[in-house]
């Protein structure tokens, strides 16, 4: 509506100041009236989320004229603003002095309306697309953990409701039965082409792996592959090792992943393993140190991804100090009581702030 | 996240882009975007001064990569492909010997220092703890 041809209806109406900031009206109040915007800029939102901006000329809160619900949203103003009031008194009195009066903002209406059904059915679509790709991601991470005599295994994955992308596997070589290889992996982004993306980087690392390529070989080829065939602006961190279930000996190396725990039984030693190496995707070439540790009896590796140490409550993250702390509280926990215990006490940081990022944890412990 | 652009007063041109907030899946995309901007505007010389940047997610990583890959003068890829141009950037990048010369970084926080060294980002992009010797460094 423009400006001019309402002002002069508008003489007789309440006319209020709001300063930046304050509030106009909330969801849930008893509306009174529609406001028409003389001076200022006004924002519309709902749970924290703004739904609409509006300046001078437009209208907001019509709805309380055509029917006797509460206020649907929330108005604040976003400057300071002059707002003349238009109840149902009032407004009945435009329209018969001005008889376009309701026609217009029946258009208003309906454009508003056709907006909400359009943003709804896009935020509906990417719900499914979310959905679909935490449905691949499942799908591709094992059923199970492996069996093998003297070891205890533990897995846990926990998709974020913005799904990200965490993957991991175990791999046996049916040439080398005494090997088994350990991945856990993240992938940036989210939804479906994450989803995919997993996908692909599973499929190359498991080929890579029983194709015989020692750790670091297996990253850098992964990389290679991953830099020259994918087309999304999609990375990978990345851990993967060679575990001789016979002896303990472990070879790994590191794709710009968060380092694991190991904890020794011997001394209680608490420590990440170390070794540098770049995250997958983003660049033709990487460099990746490969290393080898020995579990011994009683020894305990715990893989995991960002999604625990990055676990919020408000601006604090739960952090490795946490995850440190909870570990060494264990006395001589199997692989699934330690998961556990790490869980709760993410899950118990984190309370009531939603979970942001997929949360996965493997853990191996070797008993003889 | 807010960003901040300051031309700093040296005598070839360098403009010092400040970074406020999480650098994450909400903000990066914006990140890059003020990045290319400034490149059009003539901006060769970039330097992050992340001093006042918390966190940064894996999409502030990519977000990341994007600056300097739009400092070596190419367009920022369409965010649903495009990873072609990068790839040729990156060869460039990942060849060289020395750090990335046209941006750098400025006293990033203890996490996402670790970030960086974890990621290797660390061995591409040069980092700096004090903001003198940055800006003498280009």
């Amino acid at each position: 509506m423009a400006l001019q041809e309402i002002i002069p209806y508008l003489k007789d109406s309440e006319q209020t100041h709001f300063a930046a900031g304050q509030t106009i009206f909330n969801a849930g109040d008893i509306g009174y009236g529609m406001y028409f915007i003389v001076e200022g800029e006004v924002h519309i939102s709902l749970q924290s989320r703004v739904l609409d901006h509006l300046e001078v000329g437009q209208v907001f809160g019509e709805m309380a004229l055509v029917d006797d619900q509460v206020r649907s949203a929330t108005a604040i103003a976003a400057t300071d603003c002059v707002l003349a009031h238009i109840d149902k008194t009032r407004f009945t009195a435009l329209t018969q002095q001005r008889p376009s009066f309701a026609a217009e903002l029946m258009v208003i209406m309906s454009t508003r309306l056709r907006r909400f059904i359009e943003e709804e059915v896009k935020r509906q679509r990417l719900e499914q697309e979310l959905a679909i790709g935490r449905q691949i991601q499942l799908s591709l991470l094992p059923e199970s953990c492996p069996f093998r005599s003297g070891w205890d295994f533990a897995a846990f994955y926990r998709a974020a409701r913005q799904v990200g992308g965490d993957l991991y596997d175990f791999i046996s070589d049916p040439d080398q039965p005494d090997l088994l290889h350990i991945v856990i992996a993240d992938v940036t982004g989210k939804g479906v082409p994450a989803a995919m993306f997993m996908a692909l980087c599973r499929t190359v690392i498991r080929t890579e792996a029983r194709n015989g390529r020692t750790p670091a070989d297996l990253l850098r080829r992964t990389n290679q592959f991953l830099v020259n065939e994918q087309q999304s602006r999609t990375f990978l961190t990345a851990f993967f090792a060679s575990l001789n279930v016979q002896t303990g000996e472990m070879r790994y190396a590191i794709g710009g992943h968060e380092r694991p725990y190991w904890r020794q039984a011997e001394n209680g030693r608490l420590q990440q393993l170390t070794g540098q190496g770049m995250l997958l995707g983003a660049f033709p070439t990487i460099r990746v140190e490969e290393n080898t540790i020995v579990l011994a009896p009683g020894d305990t590796l715990i893989l995991y991804t960002d999604g625990i140490t990055e676990a919020r409550r408000g601006p604090e993250l739960f952090d490795e100090a946490r995850l440190e702390e909870v570990i060494a509280a264990q006395a001589n926990p199997s692989a699934q009581q330690l998961s556990q215990k790490i869980l709760e006490a993410v899950d118990q940081f984190s309370g009531d702030t939603p979970q942001s990022d997929d949360i996965t944890l493997v853990i191996l412990k070797r008993w003889e | 996240m807010n960003l901040i652009v300051e031309k700093a007063q040296t005598p070839t041109p360098l403009t010092i882009l400040k970074i406020q907030g999480d650098l994450d899946g909400s903000s990066y995309q914006s990140l890059i975007k003020k990045a290319q901007e400034l490149y059009d505007s003539g901006v060769r010389r970039l330097l992050l001064d992340v001093s006042e940047m918390p966190f940064m997610s894996s999409a502030g990583l990519v977000g990341l990569h994007t600056v300097v890959t739009v400092m070596h003068g190419q367009q920022p890829p369409d965010m649903e492909g495009g990873w072609s141009v990068i790839h040729e950037i990156t060869h460039n990048m990942d060849t060289q010997v020395t750090f990335d010369p046209n941006c750098k970084l400025l006293q990033p926080q203890p996490r996402v220092q670790k970030t960086l060294d974890i990621t290797g980002f660390s061995s591409i992009i040069e980092v700096f703890t004090d903001r003198e010797t940055a800006v003498a460094s280009f």
